[in-house]
């Protein structure tokens, strides 16, 4: 008998055995739950005033305002589109300063810090962000100086109306080291790391921020 | 056995060698490092196309130009210099940089044209006017290095470095910025 199935073993080829056990391994743990989903971790929703740190920037959003424009400042929406504006305060929490405003060459940027859930709109970086107190483009922000931004988009004039509730994804990135080619720290791969819902508030034309 | 004693010794003399390649070649780091002029303020310094004195620096909560009045949670370090080029025509101030301990901090371009930070240089002809960097409370006090070239990236190239104390420095309340000139000194 034993030796009869040693005959056996040694006809079987041994890719089978591996395949065999592999497939015996894997129906175990399947029956304790191994071939379920993984369970997503949930993203955590703000309360207004809460802050998201992420591994640059810590943003604290105050409010959201929809604006038709900003004429002194030489902002139009085009036809038929308004602005959403993003009020909140932005803390550089790394050593070396944070560029706010992406230069995107006519390419929408990926959202690294926030951005808007709009129907028909990407989760794309803001077309323009402003320093609240003197309404300059907001360039760098330095380390650990708290700054009051505002984060412009433009969306379909109809999409939100006064009171409205606007779910915004705030992000992090990943810290990916020193760059290989170029020089300096390299962020990349942007995720939603908490999301926070206000309702907008809707703003006749102002001349200032 | 003449042969074989000569083999070991040749041996050893590569490996000798090899360890002195190995801990002699410069890391990349080292190879790409920037040439670091130093000085002290009022000392003009020059590198490979970029010449700047340090004049004065100053520490306020507000800072006004013609144009621009800032204010920040944190303090403006406000510092008077001169930029020229040296060799072309074809630079500018891009990369103006207050270092304090480990954190750097860059010139702010809240001023737009108000700064000389940004603006481009020319050779033999100076420009003179103030770069405004935003710094927290608590770092403005201390040592600080400032440190200036022309390219974003400083790579292998000239990077000026003057040694400020900050410690030593009243915090105004209200500063109006020397406005820019060019020419002089």
């Amino acid at each position: 008998m034993a030796s009869r199935a040693r005959d056996l073993a040694a006809k079987v080829p041994t890719k089978w055995i591996l395949a065999g056990s592999a497939a015996l391994v894997l129906a175990a743990s399947a029956l304790f739950g191994g071939l379920n989903d993984a369970p997503a971790d949930p993203i955590p929703t703000l309360r207004p005033g809460d802050s998201s740190t992420g591994t640059r920037v810590e943003l604290a959003v105050d409010r959201v305002v929809v604006i038709d424009g900003f004429p002194d400042l030489y902002l139009e929406p085009e036809p038929g589109f308004r602005y959403l504006v993003v009020i909140g305060t932005a803390t550089n929490v790394w050593s070396s300063p944070v560029p706010q405003s992406l230069s995107s060459f006519g390419t929408p940027q990926p959202a690294t810090v926030v951005s808007p859930r709009i129907e028909g709109l990407e989760a794309v970086a803001p077309e323009e962000v402003l320093v609240f107190s003197d309404a300059t483009t907001a360039g760098d922000l330095q380390p650990g100086v708290p700054v009051q931004l505002a984060y412009l988009w433009q969306f379909p004039a109809e999409a939100i109306a006064d009171g409205d509730e606007v779910t915004l994804d705030l992000w992090d990135e990943t810290y990916e080291g020193d760059s290989l080619i170029g020089f300096g720290d390299r962020f990349s791969d942007p995720f939603v790391t908490a999301t926070l819902t206000l309702p907008a508030t809707d703003s006749s034309v102002v001349d200032n921020g | 056995m003449t042969r074989r004693l000569l083999n070991g010794l040749v041996l050893v003399a590569l490996l000798v060698v090899a360890g002195f390649v190995i801990h002699t070649t410069p890391t990349d780091a080292q190879r790409d490092a920037p040439i670091v002029v130093s000085g002290a303020i009022g000392s003009p310094l020059s590198g490979r196309n970029i010449a700047v004195t340090v004049h004065e620096v100053h520490l306020a909560d507000v800072v006004s130009t013609a144009s621009w009045q800032g204010e920040t949670e944190g303090v403006w370090v406000v510092v008077d210099a001169s930029a020229a080029a040296v060799e072309t025509e074809n630079g500018a101030l891009l990369n103006a940089a207050l270092v304090i301990g480990d954190r750097t901090f860059s010139a702010s371009g809240r001023p737009g044209l108000d700064t000389i930070a940004d603006q481009s240089l020319a050779v033999g002809i100076p420009i003179t006017g103030p770069i405004m960097f935003e710094v927290p409370v608590d770092a403005a006090n201390g040592r600080a290095e400032l440190r200036f070239a022309q390219n974003g990236d400083p790579r292998a190239d000239s990077v000026l470095a003057v040694a400020v104390d900050l410690s030593g420095l009243e915090l105004e309340e209200m500063l109006t910025a020397s406005e820019i000139s060019r020419g002089g000194s």
